[in-house]
């Protein structure tokens, strides 16, 4: 997934979920193998294994922070080597990491809509078609990403372990605003390290519907509606457009999905598949997954129609 | 790029702060309320990236509060709190600052009405009137004319009044609602705002 054009010398970079090995030097990583290997545990279930024989329980690893590199002033090397910002302020980077996207999610009388495109780029590159940007943190929480793929799927799945604790810990569900107060203070530790993530934490709890937006520099904001990504200036022009409070489900699920396909039709770094969800006291529900593609000729097809008539 | 600005007339402090959160060409938000209560008779104004005008807004809030719990219900005095916020500003400088300028501004029954100029280098100064931001190149000149010793509530409300349509004016930014509160001796209360801070 990632093509590497020169290696650094000397230097071991370890992210979590990713091993790199440029020093022949090192012990426990061989070169090529680890290449070949992204994505995939084996290395961390070795070195777990010599700590814990097996048969025993896989003990939860949060980090409470992340391995940085061994140089003078790592936040700044980090973001300046392996940031993944907007546009193509990455370009001299080696790595350009995966990034592009629309997402919205908007408060309406019938609870709440989340949609979101499907297409993750690196630079000029599509590398994906059918990326999941929405992600079911429990059955009442959902959370978008928009910004680096890795920064956004790590961080949301961190944020779903540290749920999960606080529903053991406290005997009952977490409300959204303490959801996305976690998130935002995970991301306010980490500021001036070159993360990108924009997200929406949304979900029902005791207080109702509740919609905040959660940056990679420590923004929350509760909303009525938000879009976010490289596409969200076109579906915003949509949601300012047409959007009421008192919208039936039906209108609200049409205008979630027009929304995503006018940013998809402009932005290049946004397409794929619509993915749209919809949340009520009773929790989320998907509701569909349309090519963005089929929608433009239907769409099509619906205003030859109606200028006949 | 936030606009903070203030004003002191006898008997208590105007408060004036734009609503608007934006990001490079997005505006998120246009109802956000910039202009904290610490304690019951006083508030300050904060211009700054939202991740901090929380963070150091609420510590400076719950540290009053705390005090307040600890010593009996003793409040401290807004000439207290300034210096609080200025020397927590200041220990954060060197490790991991607060991006924040405030404008903090109470009423004590035996001082009267007080304001406090802060910047997030840590620099405090008691002053008049204030402003903080792009504004303050635009809104300095029109309080320096019109600042009286001796101003009413109403005369100064209309300089800030004044303020706020030079920004509508002059500024570059669109900064089209603007939260007013007024502080003094029944405490801090709101007297108007572009875009309701509840409607979310």
């Amino acid at each position: 997934i990632f093509y590497l054009d020169k290696p650094s010398p000397c230097l071991f970079i370890h992210f979590i979920g990713l091993n790199f090995s440029f020093n022949n030097n090192m012990n426990d990583f061989v070169i090529g193998s680890d290449i070949l290997d992204i994505g995939s545990r084996k290395v961390d279930l070795r070195k777990r294994n010599q700590i814990a024989p097996a048969g025993s329980p896989p003990f939860l690893e949060i980090p409470n922070e992340l391995p940085v590199p061994p140089v003078n002033n790592p936040a700044e090397f980090v973001r300046s080597n392996f940031s993944s910002a907007c546009g193509n302020s990455d370009s001299k980077q080696e790595v350009k990491f995966a990034k592009g996207t629309t997402t919205l999610a908007f408060k309406f009388n019938g609870g709440i809509i989340v949609s979101v495109d499907s297409r993750s780029t690196m630079g000029a590159y599509i590398a994906s078609g059918t990326v999941k940007k929405v992600i079911e943190i429990n059955p009442f929480l959902l959370g978008t990403m928009a910004g680096g793929a890795a920064d956004c799927s790590f961080w949301e799945r961190n944020l779903g372990t540290q749920c999960r604790l606080y529903e053991l810990r406290n005997g009952r569900r977490i409300s959204v605003a303490s959801a996305a107060q976690l998130l935002a203070n995970t991301m306010a530790s980490y500021r001036g390290y070159g993360l990108s993530m924009g997200t929406m934490i949304t979900g029902w709890d005791e207080t109702g519907p509740q919609l905040y937006y959660v940056d990679d520099d420590g923004t929350r904001l509760k909303g009525r509606y938000f879009s976010v990504g490289s596409g969200s200036t076109y579906a915003y022009g949509i949601l300012d457009t047409h959007y009421r409070p008192d919208l039936t489900v039906e209108e609200a699920v049409d205008l979630g999905k027009r929304a995503i396909y006018h940013a998809t039709h402009r932005d290049a770094y946004s397409g794929g598949i619509n993915n749209l969800y919809h949340v009520t006291a009773e929790g989320w529900k998907f509701i569909h997954a349309i090519d963005v593609n089929d929608m433009h000729y239907q769409f099509e097809e619906e205003r030859q129609n109606s200028m006949q008539e | 790029m936030d606009t903070v600005l203030a004003i002191t007339f006898k008997g208590g402090v105007v408060l004036a702060a734009d609503q608007s959160n934006a990001r490079s060409i997005i505006s998120y938000q246009s109802n956000i309320d910039k202009i904290k209560e610490l304690t019951s008779h006083s508030a300050m104004g904060v211009a700054g990236p939202n991740c901090d005008l929380v963070r150091f807004t609420e510590y400076i809030a719950k540290n009053l509060a705390l005090y307040k719990l600890n010593h009996d219900g003793t409040q401290l005095s807004t000439k207290a709190q300034a210096n609080f916020c200025r020397s927590e500003l200041a220990e954060a400088l060197r490790k991991g600052p607060y991006q924040v300028n405030l404008l903090l501004g109470g009423f004590d029954k035996d001082v009267g009405q007080s304001l406090y100029y802060m910047d997030y280098l840590a620099a405090l100064e008691k002053v008049n009137y204030g402003a903080h931001g792009h504004a303050s190149n635009f809104c300095l000149s029109i309080m320096d004319k019109e600042y009286r010793d001796d101003l009413s509530e109403d005369a100064a409300l209309k300089v800030i009044d004044h303020c706020i349509h030079e920004i509508h004016t002059r500024f570059l930014i669109s900064q089209p609602n603007f939260m007013v509160k007024v502080i003094d001796k029944d405490g801090v209360r709101v007297v108007k705002f572009g875009g309701d801070p509840a409607d979310t």
